[in-house]
């Protein structure tokens, strides 16, 4: 069957979602995850007093949340159906889907991360907070989590020693987009104009736009065989 | 693979030129400090303490200066030796503004300055008075040829004849890296488009070998830069570790190419570690340039021109410098690249009889 | 893995000099004559670790000799 592209990755992340709703406890056990991880955070903090703290928080959670949510990027003999798939498609229909695919699950782990600092920490450090902001920083953060991860998650499944590479492959690689992050999420919480975020969010947009072209040169490489 | 004898004549000369030039080219003479704390209308007796400077061997014309339009004469009562003077001066009741600097001519030294050094009491401020005649710039044969006086950095701005060199070094390896790794990718994609044909090994261990060995010999100039950097930070931020977006990017390149070793050190199949190693090799040193040239120009930071050249374009105008600082990082470049070279052939002999 | 074990030797060799070099006296001590000694203490870094780098490839050499010597 001659697909397109376009058409050949609509396919591939159909085939993705329907294998994930047919497994919702995975989501479930990630969430979990996030709640522990929360919990132990607020148990662990009397409180926390500045904005600083809690946007550094928020995405240091975030971060060991997306790294979880990497096992299946990992591990995919889960799902037979989609492996078949993927020795079909072309090498960068399936890295487009996968990091698309990732990039929404580790924004709605994200956006349950805020909602549980919203009910563990409270907002009142953000009183100044600029929502749009937060959002925007939100999904930037995301999407650069889940292209970069995806990308390294492929490369360490072919060392066969996917899950103890994984992070330490994987951390290095993310420090820019995470320095980044947290900068432009506390001034974010500081409450300055979109102007004066302006590096910060040209920066995210930079980092999320190289990780996908180096993610999509660099992967058919990966890939044959 | 070897390299031109004229390479290293020329490393080993630059080096030593470097070595030599680097310690002994003078520092601009300068004004330390002075004794005066405060000054309000009337006499005030004070000591200057100049650094570098030769005071005994000139005639000394000292003026206290009030926003470069009002110039108060002081008198000079006694030239202790060349680098202390005892002066006195007497300040009017109405003065242009708050900031002061003392200027001192001299024939040896030419210009030096001090800037406002001392709280300014009981003055009324006059914005309208004005000199008719002010102090001139003057050029003395003693800063001639000589590194720039800053006041914390001193004499340490030596260390960017060895600071700086390090990171270029690194730099031009890590690029020697880069290039491989995409020669690896390139050459094994086209001998192995046809699914099961294998790829040639010969065409591609060479150049995963130069990138390997290219980036282990940019470690250790990555890790004598941290440390230099390390040092320096300490006598002039006051602290080992600082904040500095260059200095935290710099560990972090570090992390990123330990992994790029692991990553080698861990995958057994050699065509599968080519492969990995260099596509891993391509984000480092992507990562590289982001983390050491695009990051720090969006982050305010303690080293010097931190929106331009986001490593040294301060000190990039002085041309005293700059004829250490180039020969400087050339010759740590040919070093490196020698280093590189002796390590890549011992590699090759032990591959080759590896296989014997 | 050796080059990493090597990177580790520095940085702990690193940490051991910052923790050594704490004393006030020595803070005065660098800080005299304009600082000179910074300089000097940075150059001697840098050609340490240069011979620590020269030395390692010297002992490589050496490894590969014997193993040649042995082979015939």
């Amino acid at each position: 069957m001659a697909l397109s592209l376009f058409s050949e990755i609509r396919l591939l992340l159909g085939k993705e979602w329907k294998s994930e709703f047919r497994r919702k406890d995975h989501f479930a056990a990630l969430v979990i995850y996030l709640l522990s991880t929360l919990f132990i955070c607020y148990l662990s903090f009397e409180k926390v007093a500045d904005g600083q703290t809690w946007g550094a928080l928020l995405w240091v959670t975030g971060l060991f949340t997306s790294f979880n949510a990497m096992h299946k990027a990992l591990d995919s003999s889960h799902h037979p159906q989609l492996l078949h798939l993927y020795t079909l498609a072309r090498p960068t229909a399936v890295i487009i889907s996968r990091c698309i695919y990732h990039a929404i699950q580790i924004a709605a782990l994200n956006v349950c991360s805020l909602l549980l600092f919203l009910l563990f920490f409270g907002d009142s450090v953000l009183g100044k907070l600029d929502w749009g902001q937060l959002i925007t920083g939100l999904v930037l953060g995301s999407t650069g989590l889940g292209i970069t991860l995806t990308f390294v998650a492929s490369l360490a499944q072919r060392t066969g020693n996917g899950v103890g590479l994984m992070a330490i492959l994987g951390f290095p690689l993310v420090i820019p987009l995470l320095i980044t992050i947290v900068k432009f999420t506390r001034l974010a919480i500081e409450g300055v104009t979109w102007a004066s975020n302006g590096y910060q969010l040209m920066l995210l947009v930079v980092l999320n736009v190289l990780a996908m072209v180096l993610a999509y040169l660099l992967f058919p490489y990966l890939w044959r065989e | 693979m070897k390299m031109h004898f004229g390479f290293k004549i020329l490393c080993a000369l630059l080096l030593m030129y470097v070595a030599i030039f680097a310690f002994l080219t003078p520092l601009s003479p300068a004004l330390l400090q002075t004794d005066l704390s405060e000054i309000k209308p009337g006499e005030h007796s004070f000591t200057l303490t100049g650094y570098n400077t030769h005071f005994a061997e000139g005639n000394n014309a000292l003026f206290l200066i009030n926003d470069s339009t009002l110039s108060i004469p002081c008198t000079i009562t006694e030239v202790m030796d060349n680098s202390h003077v005892r002066a006195s001066v007497t300040m009017p009741n109405e003065i242009h503004s708050k900031a002061f600097a003392f200027v001192l001519n001299n024939q040896v030294d030419g210009t030096v300055f001090l800037e406002s050094p001392m709280k300014v009491t009981d003055f009324t401020v006059n914005a309208e008075l004005q000199s008719s005649q002010m102090p001139k710039f003057q050029h003395g044969e003693a800063s001639f040829f000589s590194y720039p006086y800053q006041p914390i950095i001193m004499e340490s701005i030596r260390n960017l004849m060895w600071h700086v060199p390090m990171w270029f070094t690194m730099f031009f390896l890590m690029i020697i890296s880069l290039v491989q790794s995409i020669t690896v990718l390139v050459k094994g994609q086209r001998d192995g488009d046809q699914t099961i044909v294998a790829i040639n090994p010969a065409l591609i261990r060479p150049h995963d070998n130069k990138a390997a060995m290219s980036a282990a010999v940019g470690m250790v100039f990555c890790i004598l830069g941290l440390v230099t950097g390390s040092i320096w930070a300490r006598f002039t931020w006051d602290a080992w570790w600082t904040k500095d977006p260059q200095l935290n990017g710099a560990l972090a390149v570090f992390i990123v190419y330990s992994a790029y070793f692991i990553l080698r050190n861990s995958i057994q199949q050699e065509e599968n570690k080519w492969k990995l190693a260099a596509i891993y090799n391509i984000f480092a040193c992507i990562l590289m340039f982001v983390l050491l040239m695009v990051l720090p120009r969006f982050t305010e930071g303690l080293h010097p021109g931190k929106s331009g050249n986001p490593a040294f374009s301060q000190y990039d105008l002085d041309s005293s410098l700059r004829t250490i600082f180039y020969p400087a990082t050339i010759g740590f470049i040919l070093l490196g690249y020698w280093i590189y070279n002796i390590r890549l052939r011992i590699l090759k002999i032990e591959q080759d009889h590896e296989n014997l | 893995m050796k080059t990493f074990k090597h990177s580790l030797f520095f940085i702990a060799l690193m940490f051991c000099t910052f923790t050594a070099k704490a004393s006030d006296g020595m803070e005065e001590y660098f800080y005299s004559s304009g600082k000179i000694k910074v300089v000097v203490a940075v150059s001697a870094v840098v050609m340490i670790g240069l011979l620590y780098a020269v030395i390692r490839v010297d002992r490589r050499v050496s490894k590969l000799e014997k193993k040649l010597n042995s082979n015939k």
